[in-house]
């Protein structure tokens, strides 16, 4: 149906050591592109890169067909309708989780408080924080809620696609249910999104697409059961066979 | 004794009229110090390298300068320049500016307190640099700044007694005046200490009590069980 992101052959390099070697891909609209592999191999800066949160130093960034990294473009202008979910949560800490969600479509889309209200309290609806929670600041939260919260917060955005960069890993392992629960729903609404992940289970059940990318690059794309189950690069099986130790499960290979 | 402090009595309201006149000063100073400490701290922290650098060595040179100094520079300085100064305008002018660089550095000490992340998700949702700093940013600093910025205010609240020298007729100029009438210095100046320690130590106390409301929550006691 089109696509939504395309990374062409970027590179990044933080003191003069590249991080993300040449990545090319494409998210098309409806996808649940997830992107797994080692930590520190280059998955959040590729992932910052969409949103031009992190610049390139080359290649280019698409969204629609615009492309992001030209200089004549403001990414700003861009950035509203890529919403972001980060691992620490971010929320703004000297605000309610109610004015957390509303801040963006009032500041940045320049909406009224109570038209703003409605859209806030149907996103924090949708990811289920209950009217208790609305007028508290997020230290008084769990991390399972502050990270709903910050769900609601992209959400209230209204963008064309999310992106989450590793949602669940700062949260206690009995807390990542209720992340990835709303997740999923968001998934099944059709949104498109791209998610860093750890969460094998999650890229098994959600995934359109995954990538495996390790040291700056995309080892291997392709379907789910492609990647988790029947992988055929050696870098990938060596990982997952990693991950699958975690997860006590015999590999098919 | 007892004739000298009968003597002071019929002065005191002489001291207490210029009471609002050291207020008006600290407030005005205070203020305009903390314009300027804002701009400093927004200037310095998404300029390049070279303003930065520019940024500090000026906050280094005006935090060199004493206020007896500056307000000198400033009140007899304008005047060779061809502009009268009022000396009210002056000693607000010079403690503002001297206040500024004083505030910049409160806020620039805080400021590493407030997370590079939440830079990050305010650019997220779509703000400019300059919105994330005034919605974003700046509120979380300023809110950490609050107990250090009264203690600040106490300071410029005595400094005002400086702008005795070129004229003010503040608190401590009338206590001085008085003083010369009565031909006694120790009660009128007894007095305007305990009007200036009544008002820091109360402003102290409620610095010591946000020090400890302020932190959102992330307090060092509650890691150390203190």
């Amino acid at each position: 149906m089109g696509e939504v992101i395309k990374v062409d052959g970027v590179w990044k390099y933080y003191d003069g050591r590249a991080v993300v070697k040449g990545i090319s891909l494409e998210v098309n609209r409806g996808d649940r592109f997830v992107i797994i592999g080692p930590s520190g191999s280059g998955k959040s800066t590729l992932l910052r890169m969409m949103n031009l949160l992190v610049r390139p130093d080359k290649g280019k960034i698409f969204f629609e067909g615009v492309e992001l990294t030209s200089p004549k473009v403001n990414p700003v202008e861009y950035r509203k309708k890529i919403g972001i979910v980060f691992q620490h949560y971010n929320l703004f800490l000297h605000m309610t989780v109610m004015r957390n969600v509303m801040f963006g479509p009032v500041k940045v889309k320049g909406m009224k408080l109570d038209e703003a209200r409605k859209v806030a309290e149907a996103a924090l609806d949708s990811v289920h924080i209950s009217r208790a929670l609305w007028d508290k600041y997020p230290s008084q939260l769990s991390g399972g809620e502050q990270q709903r919260v910050a769900i609601a917060r992209a959400l209230a955005m209204e963008p064309e696609v999310m992106l989450f960069d590793e949602p669940t890993s700062a949260l206690d392992p009995e807390l990542t249910g209720e992340v990835l629960q709303v997740m999923k729903e968001l998934a099944k609404k059709g949104m498109t999104m791209v998610v860093v992940t750890h969460e094998l289970g999650f890229a098994a059940s959600v995934a359109s697409r995954i990538a495996f990318i390790d040291s700056g690059e995309v080892v291997e794309e392709g379907t789910p059961k492609e990647i988790l189950f029947s992988p055929k690069k050696e870098r990938t099986r060596a990982f997952l066979n990693r991950m699958w130790e975690l997860y006590r499960i015999e590999p098919e290979w | 004794m007892a004739t000298m402090v009968q003597s002071f009595f019929p002065y005191i309201h002489i001291i207490l009229d210029a009471l609002w006149v050291t207020i008006a000063l600290s407030i005005a100073g205070f203020s305009l110090g903390f314009g300027i400490g804002a701009l400093l701290l927004f200037l310095r922290t998404f300029s390049n390298r070279v303003v930065a650098r520019a940024i500090d060595g000026f906050i280094d040179v005006i935090r060199g300068i004493p206020l007896l100094v500056m307000l000198f520079l400033i009140f007899y300085g304008f005047p060779a320049l061809g502009f009268q100064i009022p000396n009210m305008l002056a000693a607000a002018l010079g403690m503002g500016i001297l206040s500024g660089a004083y505030q910049s550095q409160i806020f620039r000490s805080l400021l590493h307190s407030v997370s590079s992340s939440q830079y990050e998700s305010s650019l997220a949702i779509g703000l400019s640099r300059w919105e994330s700093f005034r919605y974003v940013i700046f509120p979380q600093v300023l809110r950490l700044s609050i107990p250090a910025l009264i203690n600040e205010y106490t300071i410029l609240l005595k400094d005002t007694s400086v702008a005795y020298a070129i004229g003010v007729t503040e608190m401590f100029t009338q206590s001085v005046h008085v003083s010369q009438v009565i031909m006694s210095f120790t009660y009128p100046l007894l007095f305007v200490s305990a009007i200036y320690l009544t008002i820091c130590f109360s402003l102290s106390s409620l610095a010591n009590h946000l020090y400890r409301k302020l932190s959102y929550g992330y307090s060092i006691r509650e890691h150390i069980g203190g």
